[in-house]
């Protein structure tokens, strides 16, 4: 019974010092890379609207349906972070997607052929209320919300902050 | 003797419903202690006070009229022209109404003191012109619609993806839903009890929401997109927000999982929302450039031809979304729609 009892914590022990396998758990220098991403707002008038998320392997959590495709391309883990401006709700989406061949690829999946095209990272492209870009191994997706109109320079100044976040394509 | 009566009713084909007409429809379920949803505990006709004349002179009136025509499975409601954007809220309201009214109107599900649930997509935070949560005219069409038929509360709710509280406003579901009278509760995790699935091939019990099972009535109010890993998500896959524990489970195989779901809660009506579609990028959209505007609303008692209706609407054939296939090979429907007759209305 003692045996079983000192297995059990050893168990419990090890399961609390191996990295999580929760978003909320993703290993510090990762999250510390991807937080550094995510702008602090000022740049495009807004303010950080709650705490940033973070998933990895509880993408469902965040997108059931839609995670299925993210992880068969690589994805690595996602930072997630709402603004709000004075005009619009923005949220910012920071896929890392482990290399920048399976960022392209996610990127070129979801594109829609209808878009306008945005000189910001790879192949950036808006349409009402969004814009998506590429950047190394991230793909970026940022979405406002507007009654007012007017987010899209908004939403084109928080993707070059966050490009420039980036910085020039690294892996 | 009123056995002998029953059995001569059964000879000459009379229901319950042809010996008083003010008896519910075929399909019609009676509230509260009736049995569970989706068996019918049709009163008997020994347990109504015919007399031998009222019983003669009815049957006698059956024996010569024609044999009553079989109530609808199907419903399709289209709009002839497209509404301009300001319009698409009215055009989604006639809709609903049209399509529901073609299959004997909401009367024939919901009757006086009833407790529906209403369950439309309401998984994303997303606005109604992205087209990822059904339509909020829809929904408020529904419920208006069961108040008149009688029903004595409506609820409306889902197990969102997004947070409820974002999906529930920036969808416009919860201000629709309550303008028309509906409660609109955010699902309580405490509610979600492991039910056994019976008859279920690939879970066998689930966390299912006790709300939703408990109700007298489930209404789907799906809207139809394309969804990246099961091709579309229409009114099986819609059920999924009546579920808790780990959903994403239940995409390592979907098709069999759905239709066990679909066979547990099988719902007494089906609506579902096309008068935006999203044609892309489903289920999480966001960009308008995916949607498209079809203008249509299709309603039906069986859900497998409603989505296999649906299907066509995405360019699929029903066969390629695997839910629909299963749920026409194991019999819960029959996704050769046309095969139903289903009734087509423009407004």
């Amino acid at each position: 019974m003692i045996r079983a009892m000192r297995a059990l914590l050893c168990i419990l022990v090890l399961a609390a010092l191996l990295p999580g396998q929760q978003g909320a758990a993703l290993p510090r220098a990762l999250r510390a890379r991807l937080a550094a991403l995510l702008p602090d707002g000022k740049a495009f008038g807004g303010k950080p609207a709650g705490a940033a998320a973070y998933y990895s392997t509880d993408l469902y959590k965040y997108i059931d349906g839609g995670a299925e495709a993210y992880h068969q391309r690589g994805f690595v883990a996602l930072a997630h972070r709402e603004y709000k401006t004075a005009s619009a709700e923005i949220t910012v989406d920071i896929y890392d997607m482990g290399r920048a061949a399976n960022a392209l690829d996610t990127f070129r999946a979801e594109r829609s052929p209808d878009c306008r095209a945005v000189a910001i990272g790879a192949g950036g492209y808006a349409a009402e209320g969004m814009l998506n870009f590429t950047g190394g191994r991230y793909y970026v997706k940022l979405l406002a919300f507007s009654q007012a109109g007017g987010a899209a320079a908004a939403l084109e100044t928080a993707a070059r902050n966050i490009s420039g976040r980036i910085g020039p394509a690294p892996e | 003797m009123l056995r002998s009566l029953e059995a001569i009713g059964q000879t000459v084909g009379l229901t319950d419903e042809s010996v008083c007409p003010t008896l519910p429809s075929k399909d019609f379920h009676p509230c509260g202690a009736g049995g569970p949803r989706g068996r019918p505990a049709r009163q008997s006709i020994s347990s109504r006070l015919l007399t031998r004349r009222q019983f003669a002179i009815t049957a006698a009136a059956a024996a010569a009229a024609p044999a009553p025509a079989a109530a609808p499975s199907l419903a399709i409601a289209r709009a002839k022209v497209l509404a301009p954007p300001e319009g698409i809220a009215e055009e989604a309201r006639r809709l609903a109404r049209a399509a529901v009214d073609s299959l004997g109107g909401m009367g024939r599900f919901v009757s006086r003191g009833c407790v529906v649930w209403v369950k439309p997509n309401i998984g994303w935070d997303r606005r109604p012109e992205q087209a990822a949560c059904s339509c909020p005219d829809v929904v408020a069409a529904i419920v208006q619609m069961c108040y008149q038929a009688g029903a004595g509360k409506v609820i409306v709710g889902d197990n969102p993806c997004a947070p409820a509280e974002r999906s529930y406003m920036r969808s416009g579901i919860r201000a629709a839903a309550e303008k028309a009278g509906a409660q609109c509760p955010y699902m309580d995790d405490r509610k979600f009890r492991k039910m056994a699935i019976r008859g279920g091939r690939a879970i066998r019990e689930w966390e299912v929401y006790t709300g939703i099972v408990e109700a007298d009535r489930l209404i789907n109010v799906a809207i139809a997109k394309q969804h990246s890993l099961c091709a579309a998500t229409l009114g099986m896959k819609n059920l999924m927000g009546a579920i808790g524990g780990d959903r994403n489970r239940f995409h390592q195989n979907i098709g069999v999982a759905l239709a066990d779901l679909a066979g547990f809660l099988r719902p007494q009506l089906v609506v579902l929302d096309a008068v935006r579609i999203l044609a892309a990028n489903g289920p999480t959209g966001g960009n308008l450039s995916d949607v498209r505007r079809k203008g249509t609303i299709a309603a039906g008692v069986d859900q497998v031809a409603v989505d296999a209706f649906g299907a066509t609407l995405l360019g699929l054939a029903p066969g390629d979304v695997p839910y629909v296939a299963e749920g026409n090979a194991r019999g819960l429907g029959t996704m050769n729609f046309e095969s139903l007759a289903p009734i087509r209305v423009e407004i």
